[in-house]
């Protein structure tokens, strides 16, 4: 028997119905422009939360230690004015975002999911397992979106991102991630409403995972403005300036701090603060100090540090 | 003409194939009630873990604080009203005086707590809180415990006015499957047959759904412990989906979006975690008080 080839390329076509039956990939219910919705927690990602608030978060004694270190005058650094927010921290911003797919215009297969923010523009690539794309190797450098790999469990859309540069877990507290920091998320739509959950695990910084949940509303008729940063010296310092604290010193608390009526112990954090048990353990703390007094002590801790800089003995 | 009979019984292979496996795959049998129908597992024991909102949650903002809360001028005139001195004085903040009226559903799945959830009957679910000593329960329509919360609400299928108005108020239910794949529109559930060469998935079943939640009849209650009042007239929607951490850790969140005509001026959406815990070891019953 001959088989001539236009009846082999109908048999592979049979033959394809049978390999063509393979998961899911094509999805677009999630593609489109986002606003973020302000209902919950956004007074951490407006501006950035209270210097020395970080109640509720699982961090470690290191986490601490170099959060006790951190001025947020660093923000001035010309090095670090135009700096991208990272995976971990972008979705959290009060921004809006964008998300489109990729696909495959043979098979239709999805390719990547992709995401940016308006503020400070961090683009996002989400691979996906019809895209084969191989996973950076060890010696590449990390970056600030990291490497990210998803897949589709039902409508909900599974992401692990790895492959991270260091950053921070809260902006302008200096609270650190270190390069060995991944993401899990699991992103799905209610109706008009996006929801990302967030699961940061951090082995150095974070006593256990920290997970988050943020909102978005859908925008039919979304819009992105350009965000051209450049780098201008607003504030003039000595060249080399990075400002700093010294070690071990307390936080430097601030009037708006005092006002939310939040206990110090409660400030410093730690896993325990996030469980319901915590509050009966708030029952037991004692009352803050007058703001005056705050101010006072952490005035003379400035001073002190300044004695040592110059050299002198406090 | 070998040739062509070959051909053919490799392509009707192919094609049979493909309705077996999502086509024409032959309808289920709708199940009896809800819990036999349910597509996630919220049973058991859970505990909210609180990294949002920490200081609206944990502890009792300061009064006149209502900041991420879209109140408008009636509702800020009663939260105004809030009175210090009736939950612990200077210490109010901290002294777990926490009034009933902070535990109303719309407020409820925010607050700390442990939950218990078990089947009451097979077509309502039991919430119970040990902060709050609160019992909410789910109703399913019965003979139809799946369906489309949102479109039933745009339809005006889902109406107040069934009980006499309570803190916990009525609640009614279904499982949402996730959405079919290649709908002009968004539906729910896996029918219809496939087209083409099997390449059309709108059959295929897929993994996952989630809870939706409706409640109507609601006693006036607090949004937060220090008086963000929501009205008799708010409506409630909730979704609750279960997912895994990445140790494989059970957790389900409820997204909650509070409608209140008399009081918001937008919806208030916000969303809570809980982590499955494996016994009741932990709960831990702190009854609210009804201050006067």
């Amino acid at each position: 028997m001959r088989l001539r080839p236009s009846w082999l390329a109908l048999a592979g076509l049979g033959v394809a119905a049978l390999v063509s039956l393979q998961p899911a990939t094509a999805q677009s219910m999630i593609n489109g422009f986002w606003s973020p919705l302000g209902n919950q927690d956004s007074y951490h990602y407006l501006a950035g939360p209270d210097p020395g608030d970080f109640s509720g978060l699982p961090l470690t004694d290191a986490a601490l230690k170099i959060a006790q270190q951190y001025d947020a005058d660093e923000f001035e650094m010309p090095e670090l004015m135009c700096r991208p927010f990272m995976a971990t921290y972008a979705p959290r911003a009060i921004s809006t975002m964008r998300i489109w797919e990729t696909t495959d215009s043979q098979t239709q297969d999805q390719i990547k999911i992709e995401t940016t923010m308006a503020f400070s523009a961090p683009h996002r690539t989400i691979w996906m397992p019809a895209s084969n794309h191989p996973y950076p190797s060890a010696s590449e450098p990390h970056t600030w979106q990291g490497y990210s790999t998803g897949k589709w469990v039902g409508n909900v859309l599974w992401v692990h991102t790895d492959h991270l540069k260091p950053g921070f877990l809260q902006r302008s507290q200096g609270l650190p991630l270190d390069d060995k920091t991944t993401m899990d998320e699991r992103i799905f739509r209610y109706g008009d409403i996006l929801v990302d959950i967030m699961m940061i695990s951090d082995p150095q910084y974070l006593s256990r995972p920290f997970i988050y949940s943020k909102l978005y509303a859908y925008i039919p008729q979304g819009n992105m403005d350009p965000y051209p940063c450049s780098v201008h010296n607003q504030v003039p310092t000595p060249e080399g300036y990075v400002p700093m604290r010294l070690p071990f010193y307390t936080t430097n608390y601030n009037e708006q701090f005092a006002a939310k009526g939040i206990p110090l112990e409660a400030a410093r954090g730690g896993e325990q603060t996030m469980f319901p048990e915590y509050q009966d353990y708030l029952k037991t703390l004692p009352p803050n100090p007058p703001y005056e007094q705050l101010r006072a002590d952490q005035q003379k801790q400035l001073d002190e540090q300044s004695a040592i800089a110059q050299g002198k003995t406090p | 003409m070998k040739t062509i009979v070959f051909a053919l019984v490799i392509v009707h292979a192919g094609l049979v194939a493909a309705q077996g496996r999502g086509g024409q795959a032959a309808a289920p049998q709708p199940p009896q009630n809800a819990q036999q129908a349910a597509l996630i597992d919220l049973t058991g024991y859970w505990v909210s873990v609180v990294d949002e909102d920490w200081r609206f949650r944990m502890m009792t903002p300061p009064k006149g604080d209502y900041a991420q809360v879209p109140l408008n001028t009636a509702g800020r005139a009663i939260a105004d009203q809030f009175n210090p001195e009736l939950y612990g004085g200077a210490r109010y903040q901290t002294s777990q005086i926490i009034d009933c009226r902070a535990y109303g559903a719309a407020g409820l799945m925010h607050m700390p707590m442990r939950l218990h959830i078990t089947w009451d009957s097979p077509n309502a679910l039991k919430i119970e809180t040990d902060w709050g000593v609160q019992t909410r329960l789910i109703h399913f329509p019965p003979g139809k415990p799946t369906g489309d919360i949102e479109r039933a609400l745009r339809n005006g299928e889902i109406a107040g006015g069934r009980q006499p108005a309570s803190t916990q108020g009525y609640s009614i239910a279904a499982w949402e499957q996730p959405f079919r794949f290649n709908q002009t529109i968004f539906q729910r559930g896996a029918v219809g047959r496939g087209g083409g060469l099997g390449q059309n998935r709108a059959g295929d079943a897929q993994p996952g759904g989630d809870l939706a939640v409706v409640t109507t009849d609601l006693a006036p209650g607090w949004l937060r412990r220090n008086g963000v009042p929501y009205s008799a007239k708010t409506r409630l929607i909730e979704h609750f989906m279960t997912f895994q951490d990445p140790t494989g850790k059970d957790w389900f969140t409820d997204t909650t979006e509070v409608i209140d005509p008399e009081y918001l001026n937008t919806p208030f959406i916000i969303s809570s975690e809980f982590q499955r815990e494996p016994d009741a070891s932990k709960w831990a019953p702190h009854p609210c008080k009804e201050v006067k």
